[in-house]
Parts: structure tokens; sequence; C-alpha cells
């Protein structure tokens, strides 16, 4: 398994780009009357991890779909301020274009009720990958580079409902990078599995620095320390989520500035 | 069952709902016996297979079996499509509680909410007299299929509304076309609620009659074509009953035959849709 | 067209084309209620006049080769049969729903239920077939020739009861659970809180549900026309025939010619508004009771 995912590796780092770093300004979305996030700013540097927590219910997840534009999907919102991936707004790039860009790993695990392998082969065909030879060969690789090849390369056309929780979350990891994306955005991802099949899950996720930039929205305080370069704190204010700290992991643990991150942190809150 | 603390009233509005139970049980079962009595007199392999003699006192009816199935295929091979087609705007391509979906579902409840007779009428002058159809197999198919649509497009809808949003969120960051989801995820996975529909639809068409009698019209004979007139099991039993005298023993074997098929039907559905009633 | 459409996951053509196919049998399902409506006013259209319409609802006199159309003894006939269906189906619908929702032993719900499934799914021939040589010949035992607004009622009653039952008993599935486990909290009786806390929770799809059951039972046609004798006269007792305005257009409709054709076309256009305003009344009934429960 190890050497498959060192061969995975390779293949990305050969890649000579930087991935490009996301920026979200000014930004605030509303459904009907209420306001989920106001005001928010955000900066993703190129590569790297980016933990957004708080209390559940504060816009986090909001705010990460909009990312790649699903929060504009949702009928009756009004979203205000920019999103930016390496400097060019959503708005101007084609959804298609944009979620190959952008790829999105959801809390509960949901891949298609198809095979293991139809699950990395069907988003392919459907953005253009031609040749039914280059598409085995590309979810090949996802598939070793969430270390998940060994597993089930004797079960490609087993239905993907049958793997087992932590199993079907990182084939929809793989599925999420067999487009071969810049940025990766991931919902909480590890919190509906439990304890082993989520130290594999962060495993995957704490490889990707580098070669991609990274935003999380996790719970678990615990991991956001362990992965994240940098973190954002959350808080509901007046009804209205909003960022109210930001900066490098460490210094957000151990000399936080506002006081509600200081007890959230230290665990007294939230 | 949660447990309750009983009292008086109780156990009086206890006795009254059993008596209602009781009471209408009885008499479905009194309705049903005496079709299965009537109707096994008169049943025979012959019956099933043989041509209608003697104004349909004696005989078969064959020929009616084929024209119920000719019409019901007319009816479905139109009802379906449109059905899958106006299922799919539903929950696919209308704005959620938007004006135009608002006014698609408000125009299908008063549609099925026509009277069978008005369908008949409307059958009559639009199929028949106006499309020059005349009296048809493909005049009362088409007639039908207006009156089953509604359902159909219900059942099919909700359905298609089942289906787990957690693949919806899944195909729309992938950025999978509209085409594709349908087609791949969709409806793969609505399609035993949609089978379930075809099957309501078409058990709710083999009942019907006032619909038939001004488009598909009464005559007996084997169709040649959808352009023939053609009877339906449901037709021949109004027809015996009510205008052939001493046709009541073949009316009675035909009612069998029909409630069976219908009992086979609603058999089938269970299967294919376990935990769902309508 | 951005305001009637969900947004675009990909503007593709394929997707472009499907979409168009689409909305365009959508188009033509949405507007066939339309054309119905629309061709039964044309073919009534000639007697449709100012001083005729009164005459339509307030005449008794139904001579059609005489040029006389007076519905008022056939909508009374369609009136009594249906009420006396509703009268039967109504108590008796809903308290077969409560009767298998919550006194029943699993296995007698179930059956019951699988029973009245059964029942909704007969056909109204086999229901007036079995009225016709089991119903008819005992009512005619008690009073009368048996074919009459009595045999009308009872086998459109029994017709109705699956329907109403089975729609009250989706009413009530709807109401949480939680309900329940609040009037036992508060130490009520059963029936109490069937009566106090689940019925009035589920009022509105429960009446919204029977509206829309009359307006079934009104045009219903093959069975009351098989039971109910017939006979255009405005009822003096249940035991007499009646002739429901349903039964009328199917037995006249094969030879009506001129303006007695028309007419049948109008006492159609009467049973399709009717039975619109009683779908209006239960979207209405849905949403004002909605509020309360």
């Amino acid at each position: 398994m190890k050497t498959s995912a060192a061969e995975a590796q390779f293949g990305r780092e050969a890649r000579l780009q930087a991935p490009p770093g996301v920026r979200v300004e000014n930004l605030t979305v509303r459904f009907g009357q209420k306001t989920a996030v106001a005001d928010a700013d955000l900066t993703v540097k190129s590569g790297q991890i980016l933990a957004m927590v708080g209390p559940s219910g504060c816009g986090k997840s909001t705010l990460l779909a909009s990312i790649n534009g699903i929060t504009d999907l949702v009928p009756g919102v009004v979203i205000s301020g920019q999103r930016l991936v390496g400097n060019r707004p959503i708005d101007t790039m084609s959804s298609g274009i944009l979620r190959r860009r952008v790829g999105m790993l959801f809390q509960k695990p949901n891949p298609f009720p198809m095979s293991i392998i139809e699950n990395l082969e069907f988003p392919l065909r459907e953005h253009g990958v031609r040749g039914r030879g280059q598409r085995r060969e590309q979810a090949r690789d996802a598939l070793a580079q969430v270390g998940l090849w060994g597993e089930v390369k004797d079960r490609l056309k087993d239905p993907a409902l049958t793997l087992s929780g932590g199993q079907q979350q990182r084939l929809c990891l793989a599925r999420a990078l067999v487009l071969e994306p810049d940025v990766l955005l991931l919902d909480e991802p590890c919190s509906a599995l439990d304890p082993i099949a989520s130290a594999k899950v962060e495993a995957c996720i704490d490889s990707l620095r580098g070669g991609y930039t990274v935003v999380i929205v996790t719970h678990n305080l615990a991991q956001a320390r362990r992965i994240a370069d940098e973190m954002v704190v959350f808080w509901v204010e007046h009804d209205v989520g909003r960022i109210i700290e930001a900066g490098p992991t460490e210094r957000l643990f151990t000399a936080p500035v506002h006081p509600t991150t200081r007890a959230y942190c230290k665990g007294l809150a939230g | 069952m949660v447990k309750t603390v009983s009292s008086n009233s109780d156990g009086l509005v206890s006795l009254v709902l059993w008596g209602l139970f009781s009471l209408v049980t009885v008499v479905s079962l009194w309705m049903l016996g005496d079709i299965l009595l009537l109707g096994l007199d008169h049943l025979s392999l012959d019956f099933v297979i043989g041509e209608p003699a003697d104004a349909g006192r004696n005989g078969g009816i064959a020929p009616l079996i084929v024209s119920t199935l000719l019409v019901l295929a007319v009816c479905m091979a139109v009802v379906i499509p449109v059905g899958l087609a106006t299922a799919l705007a539903i929950t696919e391509f209308l704005a959620p509680e938007g004006r135009w979906q608002a006014t698609l579902l408000r125009s299908l409840d008063l549609l099925s909410a026509v009277p069978s007779i008005v369908f008949g009428l409307f059958g009559y002058a639009f199929f028949a007299i106006q499309l020059g159809l005349g009296f048809s197999i493909l005049s009362g198919g088409l007639a039908l299929a207006c009156m089953a649509l509604p359902l159909f497009v219900r059942i099919t809808a909700s359905a298609l509304a089942m289906v787990p949003h957690s693949y919806r969120q899944a195909a729309d960051a992938l950025a999978i076309s509209r085409v594709s989801w349908c087609a791949r995820i969709l409806l793969p996975q609505s399609s035993s609620g949609i089978a379930a529909a075809t099957i309501l639809s078409i058990g709710r068409s083999l009942a019907e009659t006032a619909v038939l009698i001004f488009t598909a019209g009464y005559v007996m004979r084997m169709p040649d074509s959808l352009m023939d007139s053609g009877r339906t099991l449901a037709v021949h039993i109004y027809d015996l009953s009510m205008n052939v005298s001493g046709g009541d023993p073949a009316a009675g074997a035909t009612s069998l035959v029909l409630v069976v098929i219908l009992v086979v039907l609603n058999l089938i559905t269970r299967k294919v849709l376990p935990d769902r009633t309508f | 067209m951005a305001m009637i459409l969900q947004r675009f996951r990909a503007a593709r053509a394929k997707d472009l084309f499907v979409q168009s196919a689409v909305l365009l049998f959508a188009g033509v399902a949405a507007i066939i209620v339309v054309i119905i409506g629309v061709y039964l006013f044309l073919e009534s259209a000639p007697l449709l006049t100012g001083t005729g319409i009164p005459g339509f609802f307030l005449d008794r006199r139904w001579y059609p080769l005489e040029g006389e159309f007076g519905m008022a003894a056939m909508l009374a006939g369609t009136l009594s049969v249906t009420a006396l269906a509703m009268l039967l189906a109504a108590p008796v619908g809903i308290a077969a729903a409560v009767f298998m929702r919550y006194y029943a032993p699993p296995a007698f719900a179930s059956f019951y239920r699988r029973l009245l499934e059964l029942l909704s799914g007969i056909p109204s021939v086999v229901f007036g077939f079995w009225g016709l040589i089991v119903l008819v010949p005992l009512i005619a035992k008690l009073d009368g020739p048996g074919a009459s607004v009595l045999a009308g009622g009872l086998v459109l009653g029994l017709m109705i009861l699956p329907l109403v039952s089975l729609s009250t008993d989706s009413s009530l599935a709807q109401v949480p659970r939680s309900h329940w486990l609040a009037g036992t909290a508060l130490g009520l009786g059963r029936w109490a809180i069937v009566r106090k806390v689940m019925i009035p929770s589920a009022a509105s799809g429960i009446l919204a549900g029977m509206v829309l059951q009359t307006g079934r039972a009104l045009g219903e046609t093959m069975a009351v026309l098989m039971v109910t004798g017939n006979v255009v006269q405005l009822p003096a007792s249940v035991f007499e025939p009646v002739r429901a305005l349903t039964s009328n257009i199917a037995l006249e409709m094969a030879y009506a010619t001129g303006d007695h054709r028309t007419a049948l076309f109008v006492s159609g256009l009467i049973l399709l508004v009717m039975t619109a305003g009683l779908v209006a009344v239960a979207a209405v009934i849905q949403r004002r009771l909605k509020r309360y429960g």
C-alpha cells in the first residue's frame, strides 16, 4: 500500500504549478429572513490546509459550500461578496470547470449507487475524459492516492455501498481527487466514522498538503490542531454566523486574542 | 400500541369500533363471496378463451380480453412517457414552490377530480369526433390516458422525491449533467416506485367503464386493429347486467375474472413496493 | 427563464434538449384539463343563453325530445344519493381509520387495511352488479321497486367507504407521535386522546379528503346507474327511484342529437364545475385549517 501511495505522490509532485489559493471577501449568505453568514473574510494560501471550527449552526458549512457554488443552488438564497479561486471570481467560471477545479467531500459518505470503479469513471466520463483505458488509469491512481487500491482491486465491480463506512468515505475522496482538482473542500469528513476509519481518512487528508489547497470544516479541535496550518473560528452573534478570529493554528491554541476563542479552544464553551 | 389509562367511554367506543369493523368486513366479504360463487358457476376454461355467443350469455370473453389489453396498451403508451416527463418536471426542472410548478400541480389536481363520464363526453367530442378516430380502441385508450395520468404522476413524483439528497449533493459537487443525473441515478433509484405507479394506473384503468362506452364502443368482436371498436371487460359486465336479460351469470363470471386480475395486480404492487400505501 | 428553472449544473446541448422535451410534455399534461373545460363549454354553448341557464337548475321537466331540459330532478337525484352515501361512508370510514390506527391489534389492522385497499380497487360496475342482483331485491321486500335512492346510497357508500378511511388513515399517520405521548403524559384515556388530540390535529387533512371523496361520489356513474332505477323525478322517499345527472348522460348520449345532445353537454359542464369547486374547497381547507393542525 505504501508503494502505491508513493507512486501517486510522485505523480502529483511532478505537477509544475503550485495549486491556487482561495479567497473569500466580505461574504454574506441569506436564506429568506435568516442570515447564515455575515461579512466573512477568509484567505487560504496555496497548498495549505485551513480548518474552520466553531459550534453547530454558525454557517461554516454554508461558507464552505459557497466556494464551489453549491450554496448558490439553494432556491431563494441571496449571496453577496466575492469568492476567488486563484484570483479568479468563481462567477466567471462555468460550473463544470469550477467543480472540476474545486472538489468536495461531505460529512456522510455518499458514493453513487454504482460499482466502486463506476463511481470514479462516471465523473471522468461526464467531464469529457474519453478512452476507457485512460479513465481506468486515472481511477486507479485516485484509489491509490487514498490507500484503497490494495483493498478493492479484486472487487472493482462490486457495489460501492458494500464497502465499510470508512472505505466509502475514502472512495468519495478518491472520487473528488479523480478529476484532479486544485482545491478540496471537506465538510466534517470524519465525523460520521469510527475512530480507526477516521484516522485513516485523516492520514489521507494530511498527505494532501502541498499538492492541494484544502479547506476543512471540523468539530474536532484536536484534529484541527493535528492537521491544519491555519485556523478560522466561527461563532454565532445575534443569530448570525461570523468569523471571530483567524490565524496560524498553534497561535490560536496557545495565544488566542478573542475571549470566545480562548474559551472554545480550551474546551470551556461550544 | 402505547398503553393508556382506560375509562368507561373507552369501553363503549371500543365496542362501537369493533362493531363497525365487523359490519364492514361482513358486507365486503358478502359482496366478494357472492361474486365468487356466481362467477365460479359460469366460469370455465372455455369461458376465458372462447368467443362470445348469444349476445354474451354463452361462450367466452377472449375478444374482450384482447380489446382490454389493447386499450390498456394504448393508454400506458401515452401515460408512461408523458407522466414520467411531468413528474420529472415537477421534481427536477421547475423551481420548487414556484409559480409554474404550482400551476402544474393544481392542473393535475383538477384533472384527477374530473368525473369519469365527463372524460367519456370529452373523449367522444374530441378524440372520436374532432380528431376523427371514431369509436375505436385508440379513442378509448387516449381518453383513458387523460384519466390515468394524474395518478401516475403523483406516485412517480413522490418516488422521485424519495431519492436520497446525498446523491444529489455528490452529483452537484461533481458538476454531473442533468441528463446523466436523471438517467444514471435518479430514474434507476426510483424504478420500483415507477413500476408501482404503472401497475396502479393499470389497475385504475381496468376498472373504468364510463370513459369507454362513448370512445371505445361496444363491439364484441375480436379487434383487428387499433381503429376497430372494442369492448373491455368492465363494459361487458355493464352490458350483460343491464341490457341483456339472463346475462347475469356471464356478468358474474366476467366480474370474477376482472376482480382476480385486480387482486393479482394488487399483490404484485405489494411485492414491488412493500412499505408504501397509497 | 432563470425564474422558472433551477440553475443549470452544466449547460450542455444535451441538457437543453432533454429539458425542452420534458417541459413540453409537462405542458401538454397541464393543459389537458383546460382543453376539457373548453370543449365542454363549446359544445354546451348553444344552450347557454342568459335565460336558459337558470332553467336547467330550477325546471323539473326533462323532456328532451320536446325541447324541455330541466335538470332539477336529476340534480336532486345526484345530490340525494351522494348525501346518503356520504352520511354512511363518512362516520364509518373515520371509525375504520381510528380503529386501524389506535384500537385494532396489528393482525386485524393489517387485514382491515388490505381489505379496504382491495375494495378501493374494485370496479364500480362490479359494485353496481352486486347491488343490482342482491341489494335491489332486498330493498324491494321493504318498500318500492327496489331500485331507489336507498340502493344508490348504499352501494355508493360502500364504494366511497374505503377511500374515506384510507385517506383519513393517511392524515392520521402524519400526526407526530409526540402528540400521543403528550396525551398519555396528561393521563388521558385512549378515546380522549384520539378525540381531543389526534383527530383535531389531522382535521384539515381529514376534512379535505372527505370533500374530495364527495366529489368522487358526485361524479360516479356506473354503480349509481345500475341501481337507482333511472326515473326522472323528485324522490318523495328514499325508496323511490331517481336518475342521477351522470346516469342520464350515460343513458341518453348514444342517441341524442341536436339540442338534446347539447343539453347533455351542459349537464357534463355542470358536473365539471361542481367537482372543480369541491377541489377548490378542499385546497382552501388544507390551507386554512393547517394553521390549527
